[in-house]
């Protein structure tokens, strides 16, 4: 077994331990029984990994060094995790080799505990075979300089393959495939090392360079939201691909029309649909036709398809969107709608763009991938401007897996109006600090993205 | 512990050499790679993983050189150090397979070859590795935001009321279990549908739209890797797109002798489906295919394909049966048959002509082949000069033949037949035929020849009559007119007991 399933499974088993303490008595056979699974269930780990680490660094858990991704299957068992490993200031547990049934017992009963009491029973207990590491401070650990920097990294030169591959079909000079499939691996791996961290960068945006951003963000929220439902990795570099390449089709229209200020009429618009079918043209142009260009293909042509059957290029009653043109329909919309273009000067707001999203499931959206689309950016998403209880006004830094509606943010402009450089705050521990709404940044002369280089 | 990563390290590079000069089936690769597997999984079993960082010319593992080469060709670092890698590991679990794909990825020549693409394609699950990018200068600048002056509030309220936001719904995304299964299923279905057919739909729709050569390029780039593979279904349904685009010719390229024997395994495929895809594509084919069609019938083993794939090349021949002609002068009896029966379910006009010269073929499956084709052309004079020929089966079949088709001239031939002493040395189903040509042949004056000969004992000796008389009451039956079974009822009535049996058994048989 590979040091991931290993570590969801024991986050499996360890799960419905800590739930049983909270309801039954430890001699309860629900509690034993469950004990008795787990202790079954780690044996043969441990005589392969020698001990089973957990550990937590920002809303992340990791087991024996390998990170643990928040997908679908195992979200609850780990959110549960998460949310007790903070609230009791832990940074660490180790199961050694030798540990016994009653250990484990005695310890799921005092992890239900609060942080004081759970603390002293600790110091009581002295287990042998059990190691808990707590935080000195309060204060999160700082990221390491390098990990922000490799994402930033990665971002950044996706952002210029992406635009160089665009320009050059413009210009109709040779594309560099190789680049782009190199930079859709970094991207995957960006993604499975920290989905946060490279999300936040989506929120830059490019009023003058649209299509560029667009199509890199687009990619990075499908690959998200791709990695939170369990694609494996080669589906993941194929599903980046179609979204980076999804409004490819757009370099055969004419940048007056795509930049159009004015209402577009009736031709105009139907010359601008055409772009889907031109992005199939323009796929195989560029890659030929690989398996990754197959599912680009689709996904090129199929993403204005909406869930209900309507939306265009027209298609037969049943001709069905595939997963990734599900995935990419949702995210184009939201990426769209929260990038300023000429005809939407003032774009929406993170929040009420989920909101139309969450509000069109089963009509434009897949309901189920609408919900998962929400549970990962969080009510307020990465970069959004909340105006808060306390009169200061908040850049969401990084979700909350634990409370998608409380995130951390940091305080960028102080109750006196002043623009400043202020602190982190997660809302979710400082339940004082309410939202009072998201808010509109440029009131403030704010740039979000700005704080995430 | 030192030793055992040196074993490695050695296996390795042993490994990595044979890979280069013999490639990975060779004995010879075996020879170093199994043991090189072997030192590495024992190794893992008690240290959960050996990582090992990649410098420019040389591999080091915990702070020790253990590889270095002075050969820059055959230096693995460098190989792994020029496409970004940096580390490498070997985690438990590690499998044999998996370290193959390995030492494969970074032996393959240089040139084009990017080791780090080619690692990151494989998704292992017990090696890691950790590649950077070129060093560069990216430009990490946050565009500037236009400066506008807008009432934000008030657009705000606008979006909120165009896009009829609920902004105090209250927004709870957690799945359900049902959900969950949903979302799980719909990945795995997707998963296991190919997505072949979805490109296919939609370059085909798009052709609708416009027809772009590209497009047009990508369906034909498709067809042909179907076709490699043997998928006739997409195959099948790309051809169907296709037919239709003047001047396109999609299907030449596959009308040659190489193509068509490279489907014998295909007519022998165990699915029916398959098999019957592989007819309905092949129904796009033309006349040129056809000679090497009929060099692919002798290797299909099942006669309901065999006779499926005549039934296509008939309908590929019907409008000049040439090509098809051609094989009749084969010296494969096999491939005669095949152009035989083809030519019989074309029915070309002239086909008397074209199988007389096959009317005493030394085989006999040809001489009955020629009787059903001139038989289902409605040529039967060629037919009657079977009732002479030298095996029972043939003087059957084309006694059926004759059966079916009236012809009042054989009646004479037949009768004087039946006369002679020799008809009762015959099979009792041929006799049984030469009377049931008769009846079909025969007018009513057959009915009064029957009835002596049931009757009486008419042309034949005493001993041979009982097998005579129930020939004849057979044949009564078989034409079956009031007079004809009058002639039965009387003969139950007979005194004569083989008459009275003979009479009895048919009429018994008609009553059931």
């Amino acid at each position: 077994m590979n040091i991931y399933i290993a570590g969801k499974t024991v986050v499996a088993l360890l799960y419905p331990l800590f739930k049983a303490v909270q309801v039954y008595d430890i001699n309860n056979n629900v509690v034993i029984s469950s004990a008795q699974k787990f202790m079954s269930g780690i044996g043969e780990l441990l005589e392969t990994f020698s001990s089973l680490e957990f550990i937590r660094y920002r809303d992340y858990v990791f087991f024996n060094k390998q990170r643990l991704k928040y997908e679908i299957d195992s979200y609850s068992n780990l959110q549960f995790m998460n949310t007790q490993l903070k609230a009791l200031n832990i940074k660490s547990i180790t199961f050694k080799r030798g540990v016994t049934q009653q250990e484990v017992i005695d310890f799921a009963n005092i992890f239900k505990e609060d942080r004081a009491s759970f603390q002293k029973l600790l110091g009581e207990k002295n287990f042998q075979h059990i190691a808990i590491e707590l935080l000195k401070t309060e204060k999160e650990p700082e990221e390491p300089i390098e990990n922000g920097q490799m994402t930033k990294r990665t971002y950044f030169k996706a952002l210029k393959v992406t635009k160089n591959l665009m320009q050059n079909l413009w210009t109709g000079r040779p594309v560099d495939v190789k680049s782009s499939r190199r930079v859709i691996y970094g991207l995957v791996d960006s993604i499975s090392r920290d989905e946060f961290g490279i999300l936040a960068l989506t929120t830059i945006k490019n009023f003058d360079e649209y299509t560029f951003n667009h199509s890199l963000n687009v990619g990075i929220l499908a690959l998200a939201l791709g990695q939170r439902i369990g694609l494996d990795r080669k589906n993941l570099a194929r599903l980046g691909t179609s979204g980076i390449l999804h409004d490819i089709g757009k370099v055969e229209i004419s940048k007056e029309l795509i930049n159009k200020i004015q209402k577009l009429t009736d031709q105009e618009w139907e010359t601008l649909k055409l772009h889907s079918n031109y992005g199939v043209r323009e796929i195989l142009k560029t890659r030929g036709l690989d398996e990754t260009s197959m599912f680009a293909i689709a996904v090129a042509y199929q993403h204005h398809w909406n869930y209900d059957g309507t939306g265009y290029p027209l298609r037969e009653k049943e001709d069905e969107p595939t997963l990734f043109s599900r995935i990419v329909r949702i995210c184009d919309s939201y990426d769209a709608m929260t990038t300023a273009r000429g005809y939407q000067p003032v774009p929406y707001l993170p929040h009420f763009a989920l909101r139309v999203i969450w509000s069109n499931q089963n009509r434009l959206f897949d309901p189920i991938l609408a919900k998962v689309f929400t549970q990962l950016l969080g009510i307020y998403p990465v970069g959004s401007c909340l105006e808060l209880s306390n009169g200061e006004i908040g850049v969401v830094m990084r979700q909350n897996p634990s409370a998608i509606d409380m995130p951390n943010v940091k305080i960028v402009v102080d109750s006196n109006n002043n623009k400043i450089d202020g602190r982190m705050v997660d809302l979710a521990s400082h339940t004082e600090i309410k939202i009072i709404r998201p808010t509109y940044p440029q009131i403030y002369g704010v740039n979000p993205a700005a704080y995430f280089l | 512990m030192k030793d055992d990563i040196a074993q490695i390290i050695l296996g390795l590079t042993k490994s990595f050499k044979a890979m280069q000069i013999y490639g990975m089936n060779h004995s010879s690769f075996r020879h170093f790679f199994e043991p090189f597997y072997q030192t590495t999984a024992e190794y893992l079993k008690t240290h959960n993983e050996i990582s090992f960082k990649v410098e420019k010319f040389q591999i080091v593992n915990v702070d020790q050189v253990v590889y270095k080469e002075e050969e820059m060709d055959m230096n693995i670092a460098f190989r792994l150090f020029k496409d970004g890698i940096r580390n490498i590991s070997f985690l438990s679990g590690l499998t044999s397979d998996e370290l193959l794909l390995f030492v494969d990825v970074i032996s393959r020549p240089t040139k084009d070859w990017d080791v780090a693409l080619g690692l990151w394609e494989c998704n292992f699950t017990h090696i890691t590795f950790y590649v950077i990018e070129a060093e560069e200068v990216l430009d990490y600048r946050v565009p500037d935001v236009p400066i506008q002056y807008v009432d934000y509030d008030e657009k705000l309220k606008q979006l909120i009321l165009r896009e009829k936001i609920d902004i105090d719904a209250v927004i709870v995304p957690d799945l359900d279990n049902q959900e969950v299964e949903n979302l799980k299923t719909s990945i795995s279905t997707e998963e296991k549908t190919a997505i072949l057919p979805v490109v296919i739909k939609t370059l085909g729709d798009y052709l609708q739209t416009e027809c772009s050569q590209e497009i047009i390029d990508g369906l034909i780039e498709i067809l042909e890797s179907c076709v490699n593979v043997k998928d006739f279904y997409n195959a099948r349904r790309i051809a169907y797109k296709l037919k239709d685009i003047p001047d396109v010719n999609f299907i030449e390229r596959f009308e040659n002798e190489t193509t068509i024997a490279s489907f014998k395994e295909t007519v022998n495929v165990p699915e029916d489906d398959v098999f019957n895809e592989f007819l309905a594509f092949i129904g796009f084919f033309g006349k040129k295919s056809i000679p090497f069609l009929m060099q692919l019938m002798p290797f299909i083993e099942r006669s309901d394909r065999l006779n499926a794939l005549r039934h296509r090349v008939a309908h590929m021949a019907m409008d000049d049966p040439a090509p098809v002609i051609a094989f009749l002068r084969s010296k494969e009896p096999g491939t005669v048959l095949d152009a035989v029966n083809i030519l019989g379910l074309i029915k070309p006009t002239k086909i008397a002509q074209m199988l007389d010269p096959l009317v005493y073929h030394p085989n006999r499956e040809v001489r009955l082949a020629v009787i059903d084709a001139l038989g289902n052309a409605e040529e039967i004079d060629i037919v009657t000069k079977y009732i002479n020929d030298p095996d029972v089966e043939v003087r059957i079949r084309s006694l059926r033949m004759l059966g079916k088709y009236k012809r009042p001239e054989i009646y004479p031939l037949l009768l004087e037949r039946i006369k002679k002493s020799s008809f009762l040395g015959l099979e009792f189903a041929e006799q049984r035929e030469i009377f049931s040509v008769l009846t079909a042949n025969a007018g009513e004056s057959f009915i009064n020849t029957m009835r002596e000969m049931l009757y009486k004992h008419k042309w034949f000796g005493q001993k041979k009559y009982r097998v005579m008389r129930r020939l004849a009451a057979l044949a009564l039956n078989e034409i079956g007119t009031e007079e004809s079974l009058a002639v039965l009822k009387k003969g139950t009535q007979k005194r004569n007991n083989d008459i009275r049996l003979a009479c009895e058994s048919v009429l018994k048989e008609r009553t059931k």
